[in-house]
């Protein structure tokens, strides 16, 4: 792509897109993490600006690279933190940020309790298709699989939140932690 | 038990940044500042200019948002329901012809010219299985559907799978006939009659209800079910057998069976997949998926290097005994940032010996297919998207003719016929067998004398008479077409055009003695389009559109002037081009509006407290608001239909709402009604001089939202009281919602002003479609211009 071009098509994206992948971030991790997975997915993207689809395809390959540099982050964390985790028995769920509890409600942390319970490509469809309002389709691109298959799984893991949601005894353990 | 939108609800009142705008500019600044920061280090970039912070809009905070509000603040649920609706997948076009305003009949079973009707939960299917003896069965929304492909008879099972029957998400028949269902909590088994059993009695020790747990039938009618990284189970209807898979002896770390199948011979195939979907620094080779296989003893794992696609995510097993892998494709990154998506997708075939991978270059219709191996012996690749289906002769593929609208999974019985779901807006089933296109539908109700209805007298608080009091004035004469126009051949390409963007609703109202559509767009410009020529002016009026408009422009032919509703009241007179008025006092921000041709007045609803929505006319001549009275049930007003002397409101349990406009009585109709949703990007209706018509429209239907007339635009029906005057959405593409809808009475036909498309409201296309009302035929009357 003409150097021009690119800058034109970078800016573009950029201005469209830039609200919605911080705010990706933001659900999913602390302030400063979010700034710079955001950052870093912006500089992924001006390093493969030819390839980044155009349309409605643009904000799920956003999302699809938000993604992976998400995970990119939680390893690198995970691995820091792995011995300290070990010794103190800990389980390895992200806390979230001060500022990110001040805005949820204990019915809130319950939910999001059970939605980290589920496998973590569940919790991204539902994440994707409720948090960043991701249709279907789009969600699919993201994922890696049809809209079909996100409408199923949807059905799936709502029917599975319902009963554990339902279910006594479901409070986080300190520490946190998946019970597996 | 909390149904699936109150989950959803409840997970987006768990969203720590439910709206980007929340995020502040410093926030973005820093951002920025970082990318600005290392973008010269990562790539030259002549003529780079500075990135600024941009404060997008939230479609909700624009004058749809305004009245999303409202309805969110009346009916808390309606909210998820909206961002669920947007969900919904794109479909490609159909090729059914439509119905127009005739009565709906019921349809034969099959063809291509299965008409598009109203449908019911039965008929949404998510998936399915065939036996050899020419049963079929579908998991449904309505429940678990047994279809007779001789007689094309079905039995809906429902209470005689007593408390389960909510539960099944899977259907598999094994080799020998035996059905088995597979939830959540249960299983059954038929053999014409049910065995229901519970999953928690069975010894595993890892289970975690809900997830998904893949399922096979073994040669031998046991059930064979795969339960999280570590655990496989075979049970025969008596006794389960557990089994470590090799996760447990530490073989292969960090995967998950996301399909199994199971071999003739007994053999169990495993499609592995990364845990997370993501790398896995401990075993990279298996980082792009695996197939193990499992004899009762010993484990066998396959990988890329055997000949395995990327990614594989499914597996098969023929009749014939050969292993089918398919891949979706695989995306992968590193500690360093870099990331990709591995190439070679496809699928492969394991003949006991090695795996053959196919790829696109083979003759798939694309790299990510589903395998359907068929009774008959046959093995087709369907493309995972609808994009088209191939078929194997033992060395090369061949295309087949492909349903425009198909979901997955598919199934191939006996003879040969290809069953899937379809995406159709009547739902149900679809069958191709060569030429021989076959459609199993569950019937519903037919004719307006089995709706059911209910009559409802005005409220206690009364009900004002002047809408049958006051008559309309005559109206000044309708435009025409000059002789010479040619109204359905497409405007010139080159013509300034309106913003195109979604605006919200009724951005566009018919200027009957103008005989033009004045459309307001995105930037507050008013324009009129002129129906007989099909050519956009840019207006330029004095005065201008509300700043903040919700029931958006409505024609009032008696006075000849197009009023514009929202925080206040704005009025456009084409015959001095101007806007003017600035009236206050009515319901602010009502919620659709329609001209009523008795009264001569604009008639409008808005609630009046949390439950309770009123009926409000305005006389634009003496410019006052009129509270008449309190509808029985709130919902979307979307138009009128002199033939009844009704107005139409669809409700959001999707009824229709039949208004005497005149004393305040409703008729409740159990028809299956389109709500519209006012909210981005399901708010496509407008009226045309007789009746609505709604752009897909949405409901809640077992548990999930849906359109109720995907890829259609429906209009109410007042000889049947049902909505069943379908066109076709027009269009290159499907498109979620349309700038706006307009009838225009000149030329008998439905007017559609730009397509809207993905995620924001700003993505959309400038044409411009019309409908013919009588035939159906769409034109093109603006070709993009972009």
């Amino acid at each position: 792509m003409r150097p021009d071009l690119a800058e034109q098509r970078f800016q573009e994206i950029y201005s469209a897109h830039q609200r919605h992948v911080l705010a990706y971030f933001l659900r999913r991790t602390d302030a400063t993490s979010a700034r710079d997975g955001a950052a870093e997915t912006f500089l992924v993207t001006w390093r493969r600006i030819g390839e980044v689809p155009a349309g409605d395809s643009t904000l799920p390959w956003l999302y699809g690279v938000a993604r992976r540099v998400l995970a990119n982050q939680r390893r690198s964390r995970d691995r820091s933190n792995a011995l300290s985790q070990k010794l103190n028995h800990l389980g390895t769920r992200e806390e979230s940020s001060p500022e990110v509890i001040v805005l949820r409600r204990a019915e809130d942390e319950e939910m999001l309790d059970a939605v980290e319970r589920l496998r973590p490509e569940d919790q991204e469809v539902l994440r994707l298709v409720v948090w960043e309002e991701l249709p279907h389709a789009q969600a699919g691109e993201v994922i890696g699989t049809s809209a079909h298959a996100i409408t199923q799984r949807l059905y799936r893991i709502t029917k599975h939140l319902a009963r554990e949601l339902q279910r006594p005894g479901r409070q986080r353990q300190a520490g946190g932690g998946d019970p597996r | 038990m909390k149904t699936h939108e109150e989950i959803l609800e409840r997970m987006s009142g768990a969203n720590p940044l439910p709206d980007v705008d929340m995020i502040t500019d410093g926030q973005l600044a820093e951002m920025t500042l970082l990318v600005e920061e290392a973008r010269p280090s990562s790539r030259a970039a002549p003529q780079r200019q500075q990135l600024t912070p941009v404060r997008t809009r939230v479609r909700w905070l624009r004058p749809a948002g305004a009245f999303a509000a409202a309805l969110l603040l009346a009916f808390g649920t309606i909210g998820i329901v909206s961002l669920v609706n947007r969900g919904e997948p794109d479909l490609a076009a159909e090729s059914s012809p439509p119905t127009t305003g005739a009565p709906r009949t019921t349809a034969p079973p099959d063809g291509p010219e299965a008409p598009t009707t109203p449908t019911s939960p039965t008929n949404r299917v998510l998936q399915v299985a065939v036996a050899g003896d020419n049963e079929l069965w579908a998991i449904t929304l309505g429940g678990v559907v047994q279809w007779d492909l001789v007689t094309r008879t079905h039995t809906v099972h429902g209470d005689d799978l007593g408390p389960a029957a909510a539960d099944f998400s899977d259907v598999m028949v094994g080799a020998d006939g035996t059905v088995w269902l597979a939830g959540d909590e249960y299983l059954a088994r038929f053999d014409g009659g049910w065995a229901t059993f519970r999953l928690s009695d069975a010894p595993f020790g890892h289970m975690r209800p809900g997830e998904h747990m893949p399922i096979a039938i073994g040669p031998d009618g046991a059930l064979w079910i795969a339960v999280g990284p570590d655990e496989l189970g075979r049970f025969d209807g008596l006794e389960w057998e557990i089994f470590e898979t090799p996760h447990a002896a530490n073989l292969l770390d960090w995967v998950w069976a996301s399909d199994i199948a199971v071999s003739p011979d007994g053999t169990l195939w495993a499609a592995l997949q990364g845990m997370s979907g993501e790398p896995n620094p401990e075993s990279p080779a298996l980082d792009p998926g695996a197939v193990a296989s499992f004899n009762g003893t010993d484990w066998t794992l396959y990988t890329d290097a055997d000949g395995l696609p990327d990614g594989v995510r499914l597996i098969t097993v023929a009749p014939d005994g050969m292993v089918w892998a398919m891949s979706f494709g695989w995306s992968w990154a590193d500690d360093s940032g870099n990331e990709g998506r591995i190439p070679g997708a496809g699928i492969a075939r394991f003949d006991g010996t090695t795996w053959t991978h196919f790829t696109e270059a083979d003759g798939l219709p694309s790299n990510s297919t589903e395998i359907v191996a068929g009774l008959d012996g046959s093995i087709r690749a369907v493309d995972i998207e609808g994009d088209g289906i191939s078929q194997f002769d033992g060395n090369s593929w061949t295309a087949l003719p492909s349903p425009s609208r198909y979901g997955l999974p598919a199934v191939v019985d006996a003879a040969g016929t290809l069953w899937m779901p379809s995406d159709a807006a009547e739902g149900g089933i679809i069958g191709i067998n060569g030429d021989n296109v076959f459609r199993l539908v569950v019937p519903v109700e037919e004719g307006p004398a089995a709706i059911p209805t209910t009559t409802i007298a005005p409220a206690s608080t009364g009900w004002n008479s002047i809408l049958a009091d006051t008559t309309a004035g005559p109206t000044p004469p309708a435009a025409i077409c000059s002789a010479g126009n040619t109204p359905n051949e497409p405007g010139p390409i080159d013509q300034e055009r309106p913003d195109k963007a979604f605006n919200g609703m009724l951005t566009a109202a018919f200027d009957q003695r103008m005989g033009q559509i004045i459309h307001v767009d995105i930037s507050s410009g008013t324009w009129g389009f002129d129906v007989c020529t099909n050519t956009w002016t840019n207006l330029h009026p004095s005065g201008t559109p509300p700043a903040e408009s919700s029931a958006g422009l409505v024609y009032d032919a008696d006075s000849d002037l197009t009023i514009a509703l929202g925080s206040a009241i704005r009025v456009y007179d084409a015959k001095i081009n101007s806007w003017s008025r600035n009236t206050t006092g009515g319901p602010e921000f009502p919620l659709g509006a329609v001209y009523d041709p008795v009264s001569g007045l604009v008639v409008t609803t808005k609630y009046v407290d949390d439950n309770v929505m009123a009926l409000w006319a305005y006389d634009v001549d003496a410019d006052t608001w009129t509270l008449v009275g309190a509808l029985p049930q709130g919902g979307d007003l979307l138009g009128y239909t002199p033939e009844l002397d009704r107005l139409i409101i669809a409700t959001f349990d999707n009824r229709t709402v039949l208004v005497d406009p005149r004393s305040g009585e409703a008729t409740i109709v159990a028809t299956e009604t389109p709500a519209v949703q006012f909210g981005w990007p399901k708010a496509s209706y407008g009226p045309t001089t007789d009746t609505a018509f709604v752009a897909h429209g949405v409901k809640a239907a077992g548990g999930l939202i849906v359109d109720v007339f995907p890829g259609y635009i429906c209009g109410f029906n007042p000889a049947t009281s049902t909505w069943d005057s379908c066109f076709e959405s027009p269009g290159d593409r499907a498109y979620p919602g349309f700038g706006a809808i307009v009838g225009d009475p000149i030329n008998d036909r439905l007017v559609i002003i730009n397509g809207i498309y993905g995620n924001f409201w700003v993505n959309a296309t400038d044409h411009v479609w019309a409908i013919n009302l009588q035939t159906g035929e769409v034109i093109e009357l603006l070709e993009p211009g972009d």
